[in-house]
């Protein structure tokens, strides 16, 4: 981990002294993590993908007040937060925008599927996508914070100090949201266990 | 440590990295000694696992290419602050305002009370002033003063007439 972000800094140097294919380099590394945290805040993939562009392009022209002692993912989060915040509360201001297609994951209606128990013995796999589904319906009904939270520490593994200083909170408030959307995600698939699906799929 | 706390930190800990070795001796103890937390540590490793395992969103193939192709031609030393809180209501941004208009009004008000009180203050020592001329001055008249003014007042007026002799006089002086 000290290598990328030496890695990372590194290549914000060169950024600063205007490498274009460093910067491109750092798109390539970061565009995943932050598409799926914008797209986890906002709940929309689509637009997931504008919201991260922006980021990367804020990212760039601030490049020149980077200081390579902060942690250039935690930097870059704060960012896609901030921006996802923007989009959320722009969405809340005009309605109108927010009644685009629903998210992908919502889009083949998984809370049917898994309704439907005459459906014929289900392999490994599907139950592991009802489950994911599922896992992604309760997260996106969470609060922002705990759900921005629990994204966060799925991505690049950061420290609870690191997404403290992201989400603007203490350590200690960021274990407790963790710890709600935890309970919450658990309390919500835990009809599930019984079918197997916990074993077959996530028991390691 | 009791149980409980004990389970929550080592979970905590589980959910960022691997515990190490003496974390899962304390993790053993803990199960070993009920197995409702061996139940419970699975369910929680559970759900660990499928938040890990949720898929990536898709991400365009030129995505790279198309953030490239909008940058500006150098970075911005000036550009806008990135690390900026998310914007808030133009009232919120103005959160200062109250704090200094409370300030800047509790001032006036003190202002205002002081000039008042020196005001007054100068107004009662004005009417004090008065009050003590007038006491003085407006004493009552003697026997003899009254006596004189009853004889003024019976004298007959005596009609002006104007000494145009004098201001001839005096007009023709040098």
């Amino acid at each position: 981990m000290a290598e990328e972000i030496d890695s990372d800094a590194a290549l914000m140097l060169k950024v600063q002294e205007g490498d274009g294919a460093a910067f491109e380099a750092l798109v390539d590394r970061y565009k995943q993590p932050v598409v799926n945290l914008a797209a986890r805040i906002i709940g929309d993939p689509t637009e997931a993908e504008d919201v991260a562009q922006n980021v990367f392009l804020q990212a760039y022209k601030a490049a020149g007040r980077y200081k390579a002692t902060a942690k250039f993912s935690t930097w870059l989060f704060t960012i896609t937060r901030n921006l996802s915040l923007n989009e959320l509360r722009r969405r809340a201001r005009h309605p109108a925008d927010s009644m685009d297609a629903p998210p992908e994951w919502d889009r083949e209606s998984p809370s049917r599927q898994f309704e439907d128990r005459s459906a014929p013995l289900a392999s490994e796999e599907v139950l592991r996508a009802e489950l994911t589904e599922k896992i992604e319906e309760v997260l996106a009904e969470l609060p922002v914070n705990q759900r921005t939270a629990l994204v966060l520490l799925k991505e690049k593994g950061l420290s609870y100090e690191e997404i403290a200083g992201i989400l603007g909170c203490s350590v200690s408030a960021v274990k407790s949201l963790i710890h709600r959307g935890r309970e919450t995600i658990k309390k919500r698939i835990k009809p599930y266990l019984t079918d197997g699906a916990w074993d077959e799929s996530f028991k390691n | 440590m009791n149980q409980p706390s004990e389970y929550k930190d080592l979970l905590s800990n589980r959910w960022i990295r691997e515990l190490n070795g003496r974390e899962r001796d304390r993790l053993a103890r803990l199960v070993s000694a009920d197995p409702k937390w061996k139940a419970r540590w699975e369910e929680d490793m559970a759900v660990l696992e499928a938040v890990r395992r949720l898929p990536d969103v898709p991400v365009a193939s030129n995505f790279t290419s198309r953030v490239v192709a909008a940058l500006p031609c150098a970075p911005d030393e000036s550009g806008p602050a990135l690390l900026l809180p998310p914007k808030r209501s133009w009232f919120r941004r103005l959160s200062w305002a109250p704090k200094w208009g409370v300030g800047f009004g509790l001032a006036s008000i003190l202002a205002l009370a002081v000039f008042y009180g020196e005001y007054q203050r100068a107004k009662s020592m004005r009417l004090v002033e008065s009050l003590t001329v007038i006491t003085e001055s407006k004493t009552a008249p003697t026997m003899e003063e009254s006596k004189h003014s009853e004889f003024i007042q019976e004298l007959a007026p005596v009609p002006l007439e104007v000494d145009w002799e004098l201001i001839l006089a005096s007009d023709s002086m040098p």
